[in-house]
Order: C-alpha cells, then sequence, then structure tokens
C-alpha cells in the first residue's frame, strides 16, 4: 500500500514538475510531499520526496544534479515530510480538522509551516552547490543565502501560497471522503 | 501563542532575506537592472546621457581571446545588453519573462553551448585581484566605471584567462 501510494505521489509530483518546467522555482512537488505525509505519514512522505529527487535529479532540462547536490536536494525535499508528518500530530492541526470551517486558520498555518520549510531547504540547497566552491563551511553558508536570494523569494513565495491553498483544500477534502490520517 | 511564535519567525526569515537580497543588489550594482525586461532581440537603448566605460573579454575556448576595452556604454545598460552590442546582435539566448526577466545566453557570434561547453559571466574582483563567476544572470549585472567582465566558452568552471587567479565570490 505504501509502495503505490509513493508512486502516485511520485508520479504527481513529477508530472507537474515538467508542466511548470518554464517556472523555474515554482512547483507543486514540495505541497504533494507535505500532503503525502500529513496523510500517509512520515514514510509515504520520505519515500516520495526522495523518489522524485531520483528522476528529477537525472532527468531534468536544467542538467542533471551531481551526487552531492542531489544528496543535499533530498534531505532538503524530506523537510516537507517531516514538517507534514510532525503537523498532522499537532494539536493545532487536530483542532482545525475538526472545525466546520477550518479554512481561513488551516491557510495561515500551513502556508506558515511551508514558508518555513521552503527557507530551510532553500538554506541547505544554496549551501551544498557552494560547500565545495568557497574556503570554509561559513563561507558556502553566507554566499549561497546571497547569491540564492532571488530564486529562494520566488520558491517561498509560490510556497506560501500553494500551502495556504492547495494543502487545506487537498487535506479537507480528502477527510471529506473518509480518509483517516496516520499516526 | 503558537501562531505568534510561527508568524516570528517567518518575520525573522523574510527579514533576512530582504537583507541578503539588498546586499545582492548594492553588490552588483547598486541596483539590479531591469532595463532589459522583455523578450526578443534587445541591442538596448542608448536613452540617457550618462556613460560608463567597462573592459570586456570574450574567450571563445578556443585559443581566440578577444578584449573589448574601454568600451564607452549608457550607465544604464545590463551586461545583456552590451553583450548584444558587443557580438552586433549576434547572440542567441533563450528568455525568461516575469518574474525572471533573464536571457539565458547560449551563444555568442556563433559559438554556441554544446555539452560539455557552456558560455559563462565572470566578473574581476579588483578588491581581490581574481576572477568570480557571477551568481546572477547577465541581465542583473549593471555596470559600473571601470568594471572587467568576461565571457568565456569552456567547461564550466576555468578561469577566463589561462592560470588566472580565482576566487568563489567577490564579497
Amino acid at each position: 500500500m505504501k509502495v503505490a501510494l509513493i508512486a502516485v505521489f511520485t508520479a504527481l509530483s513529477l508530472g507537474t514538475n515538467y508542466v511548470m518546467i518554464d517556472l523555474p522555482n515554482v512547483k507543486l512537488m514540495d505541497a504533494l510531499i507535505f500532503i503525502a505525509a500529513f496523510l500517509f505519514g512520515l514514510e509515504v512522505g520520505l519515500g516520495s520526496a526522495i523518489s522524485i529527487w531520483l528522476i528529477y535529479g537525472f532527468i531534468n532540462p536544467y542538467g542533471q544534479a551531481d551526487p552531492l547536490l542531489l544528496f543535499f536536494l533530498m534531505t532538503g525535499e524530506s523537510f516537507y515530510a517531516i514538517a507534514g508528518a510532525f503537523l498532522s500530530r499537532a494539536s493545532a492541526a487536530q483542532d482545525l480538522l475538526n472545525n466546520a470551517r477550518p479554512y481561513k486558520r488551516m491557510g495561515l498555518l500551513f502556508g506558515l509551516i511551508g514558508f518555513q520549510a521552503t527557507f530551510a531547504y532553500d538554506v541547505l540547497t544554496n549551501f551544498g552547490s557552494w560547500i565545495f566552491k568557497t574556503n570554509s563551511l561559513y563561507q558556502a553558508l553566507v554566499i549561497g543565502l546571497i547569491t540564492g536570494v532571488p530564486f529562494a523569494i520566488i520558491h517561498e513565495a509560490s510556497n506560501l501560497v500553494f500551502f495556504a491553498t492547495v494543502v487545506p483544500l487537498a487535506i479537507i477534502a480528502s477527510r471529506r471522503i473518509g480518509l483517516p490520517l496516520q499516526k | 501563542m503558537f501562531y505568534l511564535v510561527l508568524g516570528l519567525i517567518a518575520a525573522l526569515l523574510v527579514a533576512a532575506q530582504v537583507g541578503a537580497y539588498y546586499y545582492l543588489q548594492r553588490s552588483y550594482g547598486g541596483s539590479l537592472s531591469t532595463s532589459s525586461a522583455q523578450c526578443g532581440p534587445s541591442s538596448g537603448s542608448s536613452a540617457g546621457t550618462n556613460v560608463v566605460e567597462t573592459n570586456t573579454l570574450i574567450n571563445y575556448g578556443n585559443g581566440t581571446l578577444r578584449w573589448f576595452n574601454e568600451t564607452n556604454i549608457p550607465a544604464t545598460w545590463n551586461f545583456y545588453q552590451l553583450t548584444v552590442h558587443l557580438a552586433n546582435g549576434n547572440v542567441k539566448e533563450q528568455c525568461y519573462g516575469t518574474p525572471y526577466n533573464e536571457h539565458y545566453v547560449t551563444g555568442i557570434n556563433n559559438v554556441n553551448n554544446r555539452s560539455p561547453f557552456y558560455w559563462t559571466v565572470w566578473i574581476f574582483c579588483q578588491s581581490q585581484n581574481a576572477w568570480a563567476t557571477s551568481p546572477v544572470g547577465a541581465d542583473m549585472i549593471r555596470l559600473s566605471n571601470g568594471q572587467t567582465l568576461a565571457w568565456a566558452y569552456e567547461v564550466p568552471y576555468q578561469p577566463p584567462l589561462p592560470n588566472a587567479r580565482t576566487v568563489a565570490s567577490c564579497f
């Protein structure tokens, strides 16, 4: 069952990634990983995150990721799975799911969590892309943060919107059709 | 309380990003250029009276190095517009419109990207007397007086001049 779910979320994410290829750093993938982990547990989220990047890291019109960058991309993508799995157990999210009309507060909560997970992803992956081009880890962190900021802003802004809109709707819809949350 | 903490963390992160963006702008010419926002052929307009003097190297990767020294251009131009000017319009690129407003240069004077060779932008860091790869695209490099830049057709990232000193960044 979990393998099938990982395959479905991987296919969904890859499909949307390639459709949105002309919009660098604007992807539904991160939101889908979060939804996978929130609804079906950490294993499904992590499995999807890793399997997506195993394909997207190699078959990508912008070029292949080298093994080190791929490691950082997979680790960073796992942040969304971890955030989704933890939030599904948090009382803040549980309370909202039990509300009759939770949209606004869910949008706020998921938007903020998505924004912060995206920031962590951007810092880690920008750091990873400079780690062997600089003289120290600190330099890699600072240069990565500064030079990656135009792309990071677009990534974070788009994910803020996706997490505040798509994620709550998907989770509420899944609850309405009777899908239980994984504990 | 939970939402307040989340909101405060988000505000801190936004402040960090805005600060980093401001620093990036300041480091690459005072302000990021938006003067070649449209896609399509662009040779840059010569509007405005302020002029800056720049030096540009084009290394074709086959031993041919061409310097364009003391080129006077409008201060409003960015490096993409200068490149189109120097190559007499013979620049091949892919354009990314709003919000990126960037041209990805794939060919100059009929020398086109062909894996593993790519056109790479280099900036000469005067404070460090060394070359650094540009962390931003050609459109975002606003030119300043006396600035030296280079295009190198290479397997990234070799120095644009043989045995030249390189650094990770001009910061």
